[in-house]
């Protein structure tokens, strides 16, 4: 049974007794103290601190016991099963972060000489390689931090493809479906476009009547994900990508499921010209609770030139990896140095450690988990799969209880809540939005049989307590969770009176 | 049991869990008889049919040594005598972070969208906003950033977003990185980025300069940035006039900062600034070739700009039944995932571990700990500038502002700064980022940078290699 660990929640601050350090800093020798208060003469003494800073003073015991008590108010995939759909929250192979910790990879500096860093730019020259090939992009940058980072450099790109058409002023729209993340239009904006919205058909697909209509010359390109956001893989690909090419749009493929399609499609083969990942869903880097991601991004030949820069190219002749900063329309950096290279590595790793036939079994498992879950969650009573019901789906599926809340004003959100209970992370909520009272489930492949039957079980329950007549048995969905740390968190508090730091607490509290 | 390759039905791997018992009861449950069959939905002349040109499969044991045969190319900077800086650090990074940060109940966590099972990471991450309000004397801090020069890039948008202006002021001397990075990043807001030059003897920014480029830009001034210390490592001593020369614009003041620095110097809340920005590498993140690293972003508690602020960030509040504390994700109604294109920025997957780090070293080092390290810092590099500055051919410091853990010399035009890389090269010294491919006007300058992991003999044997030289090539 399920029960999160509870410790009362000091702060570290509250831990905090002058005097006590957690780290010793060496002291100043004699020679040093008077090289130091002979650069200090030299400084206003306005600009010096007077009083020292407000840090909290630990032993090195406190801050470990103080941190590991709050890991154990936490949940991480290695706690248990994460179906957070559309966020791929796969098994962490150890191996990836094991490597991550050699000083080879943690100890260089980037503006160490290239000849010395031979092994790391080996590794992001076949990590770009392997991930073109995946996709049927010509070339890869592994410069951006995190997939809506990707987003904007290849919404970018197509700002300067434009702009290298003398098209930019007339071309001043982004085509995307309303069942998208959240990240396509911020990231439309962000790169100076305005987002226009088709919405989606009764399949939950891009509907082709109103894509016609809604695109013009004024469409600089089309953001989607394929599968979608409902796990449903759009049919009319080829179709929809001739329309924006037909008014010289660029369509960009959102690798946010990516895990669907590894050795069984690729976006290049379905015409798409642009395309980024995710290296923290697809390719098993951890999330970090958070971040940091990597979010890498492909694109076909004619789009090379304006690939941020530095990318990583091979000399044959000298056998030597060099950056290349040879994209005369590059559209510039995105971020300082390289990309996450420990984010980087890990994903190198797991290819390796996969292979060819490994990350298509990959998709497979994940596809075939989805659809198993799919297939029994759909039949329980007051669930049902509004898109693509009698369909299979790709990775990942949305089962909506509006028809709980109908019967029963239980909502999706009291649902999630029960089902951390049973000590699961509960699946995305409300999201798509074209889907009521949602919940998104992406088992991912790493998730054993035992595991996707034991959380169908929660949601045979829930049904069956949500219908139950005995109040008591309702309540205990209502008042959910109580086998956490916390119990009902009040949202609505932390909004209307912002509490954002030690400083403003004790602000209040003054 | 047998491995077969043909079959990805029977592809056998720890990281896949089903049997074949178990695939074929779940294919059962679907109705279906084969997982190619759930594929259909892709249209056939679309699905691949050939091999991809990728590895092989390998076992746990060949990847580590292909992984670990890569990685020897490399040569770590604990093999080499290094003085590169110009934004990243080497610092000494404590045990206890490593240990406490591979705790996976951190680290394989999502964003805390669920905020009862994932209190942990929020007080942490809430922590982290805390010593970084501290240490910046600014109340309100997001939850981190990619990294400095996209939090500029932040900066910059969020300057317009306010006051509806244009034009953002930053130094000419930045970090090229960084003022690439912003170059990007203002492009799609129409944002016009000009620069203001710095003193040619001091190093410092050159006020009348700013005061001329604001009268002739009055009403059009968004914000205006200053780094201190600035990209020549010198401290910059007129940040509080330009904070009053910005305000006067009625434009946002933004400090880019160095986090150890603040140990000695005042903080950018105390300077007046509105935005302050910082890379946390520096602060318990190894150097990782470049990335990840940290974006520090902390904001004035004003109600115009905190509605402005991108990134997440953490609020305290309470359980809705009881007084007990707990902390959840708030403001978010800035956030793409709710104000979708009208949202603040379209961060999602942020650096939170990153965060995690600082967080872990700030509580470790405490106020003393800080402090001393800053002083240990500007000590070794003004006792390096110093042994530079008596040796003939050298000219230590190039500008005569004050250093704090980085500076620039010089090398007499009379000998080649190529060969003088090389030799040190040769010598297994990396004496600092050479600055004229960057900055044609600092002709064979060098950006040096020191930390208390310097040690005496380094500084001392990197100073009787440059003495060398000097004597091998005619000095």
């Amino acid at each position: 049974m399920f029960k999160q660990t509870t410790w009362e929640k000091s702060l570290i601050f509250e831990l905090s007794i002058p005097g006590r350090i957690g780290y010793e800093v060496a002291e100043l020798s004699d020679k040093e103290k008077s090289l130091l208060s002979q650069s200090k003469q030299r400084i206003h003494p306005d600009l010096m601190r007077k009083k020292r800073l407000d840090l909290p003073e630990v032993s090195e015991l406190s801050v470990v016991r103080h941190f590991t008590r709050l890991s154990q108010m936490n949940y991480g995939v290695d706690t248990g099963f994460y179906p957070l759909g559309s966020c791929t929250m796969k098994y962490n192979p150890k191996i990836c972060d094991f490597v991550t910790t050699f000083p080879e990879a943690q100890n260089i500096h980037p503006y160490q000489d290239p000849s010395t860093v031979q092994g790391s730019l080996q590794i992001m020259f076949k990590l770009a390689k392997w991930l073109a090939e995946l996709s049927g992009m010509s070339k890869v940058t592994l410069q951006p931090a995190a997939g809506a980072h990707g987003e904007y450099t290849g919404i970018m790109i197509v700002r300067k493809y434009h702009e290298s058409q003398g098209n930019l002023e007339k071309k001043t729209e982004i085509i995307i479906p309303d069942s998208a993340h959240g990240t396509n239009p911020a990231t439309a904006t962000m790169c100076g476009f305005k987002t226009v919205i088709i919405p989606s058909n009764e399949d939950g697909c891009v509907d082709l009547e109103a894509l016609r209509s809604a695109v013009t010359d004024r469409t600089a390109g089309m953001m989607l994900t394929n599968p979608n956001t409902l796990g449903i893989f759009e049919q009319n690909i080829e179709d929809i990508i001739k329309i924006i090419h037909d008014v010289d749009g660029l369509a960009y493929y959102d690798g946010a499921n990516f895990n669907a399609i590894m050795g069984k499609v690729r976006p290049g083969d379905m015409g798409f010209d642009i395309v980024h990942f995710n290296l923290h869903k697809t390719f098993a880097t951890p999330h970090g609770g958070g971040g940091p991601g990597a979010g890498p991004v492909g694109v076909i030949t004619r789009l090379e030139p304006f690939l941020p820069v530095p990318t990583v190219d091979f000399d044959p002749d000298t056998q030597t990896y060099f950056f290349q900063y040879d994209h005369p329309f590059s559209i510039g950096k995105v971020r300082s140095y390289f990309g996450n290279f420990s984010i980087i590595l890990r994903a190198f790793t797991y290819i390796l450690r996969l292979g060819n036939e490994g990350l298509k079994a990959v998709s497979e498992m994940a596809v075939l988990n989805a659809n198993y879950m799919k297939s029994l969650c759909q039949t329980i009573k007051g669930f049902s799969v509004p898109y693509g019901k009698d369909s299979f789906c790709m990775h990942e599926f949305v089962l909506s209880s509006k028809q709980i809340l109908r019967d029963t004003n239980i909502s999706a959100l009291d649902i999630s809540k029960f089902i951390i209970d049973r000590g699961f992370h509960p699946p995305t909520v409300y999201f798509p939005l074209i889907v009521p009272e949602a919940l998104m489930i992406e088992p991912t492949e790493t998730e054993p049989k035992k595991m996707l039957d034991d959380f169908i079980q929660i949601l045979k329950d829930i049904s069956r307590l949500v219908y139950s007549d005995q109040e008591e048995e309702r309540n205990q969905i209502l008042e959910a969770p109580c086998n956490t740390s916390v119990r009902r968190i009040d949202d609505v508090k932390a909004a209307r009176n912002p509490i954002l730091s030690y400083r403003m607490l004790k602000q209040q509290e003054e | 049991m047998k491995i077969t390759m043909t079959s990805s039905q029977r592809f056998i791997h720890p990281y896949l869990p089903q049997t074949e018992t178990q695939i074929e009861t779940m294919l059962e449950s679907i109705g279906v008889s084969t997982i190619s069959e759930l594929f259909s939905s892709i249209p056939e002349k679309l699905r691949l049919t050939r091999k991809l040109n990728l590895p092989p499969t390998h076992s746990e044991q060949e990847t580590l040594s292909i992984v670990k045969k890569a990685l020897r190319k490399n040569k770590t900077v604990d093999e080499i005598s290094s003085f590169l800086g110009a934004g990243i650090y080497q610092h000494f990074i404590p045990t206890v972070i490593q240990t406490l940060l591979s705790r996976s109940e951190f680290y394989t966590a999502y964003t805390p969208y669920a905020p009862e099972i994932s209190q942990g990471m929020l007080q942490a991450l809430w922590e982290y906003q805390s010593l970084i309000a501290e240490i910046t004397k600014l109340d309100l801090v997001n939850s981190s950033m990619y990294d400095m020069a996209t939090a500029l890039g932040e900066a910059a948008l969020m300057c317009t977003r306010v006051t509806r202006k244009e034009i953002f002021l930053v130094p000419s001397y930045l970090q090229p990185e960084k003022f690439q990075t912003l170059l990007t990043y203002t492009q799609g807001a129409g944002i016009s980025i000009k620069t203001y030059p710095f003193d040619k003897e001091t190093g410092k920014a050159d006020l009348y300069a700013i005061s001329e480029l604001t009268k002739s830009h009055k009403n059009q001034i968004s914000g205006i940035y200053i780094e201190n210390p600035n990209f020549w490592g010198i401290i910059e001593e007129g940040v509080q006039e330009i904070g009053k020369i910005t305000h006067d614009l009625k434009g946002i003041f933004v400090i880019g900062f160095d986090p150890i620095s603040l140990g000695i110097l005042k903080s950018p809340g105390d300077y007046g600034a509105d935005i302050a920005i910082g890379e946390g590498q520096s602060i318990g993140l190894p150097m990782n070739f470049g990335g990840p690293l940290l974006g520090i972003f902390a904001v004035k508690n004003d109600r115009k700009l905190s509605r402005a602020v991108p990134g997440r960030i953490i609020g305290i509040t309470t359980e809705v039944k009881s007084a007990n504390r707990a902390f959840t994700m708030t403001l978010q109604t800035r956030e793409q995932h709710i104000r979708r294109e009208k949202a603040t920025s379209n961060i999602c997957t942020n650096n939170a571990l990153c965060a995690l780090a600082s967080t872990i070293y700030l509580s470790l080092l405490g106020p003393i700990g800080l402090e001393r390290l800053a002083e240990l810092c500007m000590s070794r590099t003004t006792y390096l500038l110093e042994e530079l500055h008596s040796i003939d051919g050298i000219k230590s410091p190039y500008f005569s502002g004050v250093p704090f853990k980085e500076f620039i010399f010089q090398l007499n035009s009379k000998f080649s700064s190529n060969d003088l890389e090389i030799f040190l090269q040769n010598n297994n010294i990396q004496g600092g980022l050479s600055l004229q491919p960057y900055f044609p006007e600092l002709k064979q300058c060098f950006l040096t940078a020191v930390t208390e992991t310097t040690k005496i003999s380094d500084i001392d044997q990197f100073t009787q290699k440059i003495r060398e030289f000097i004597l091998e090539h005619g000095g």
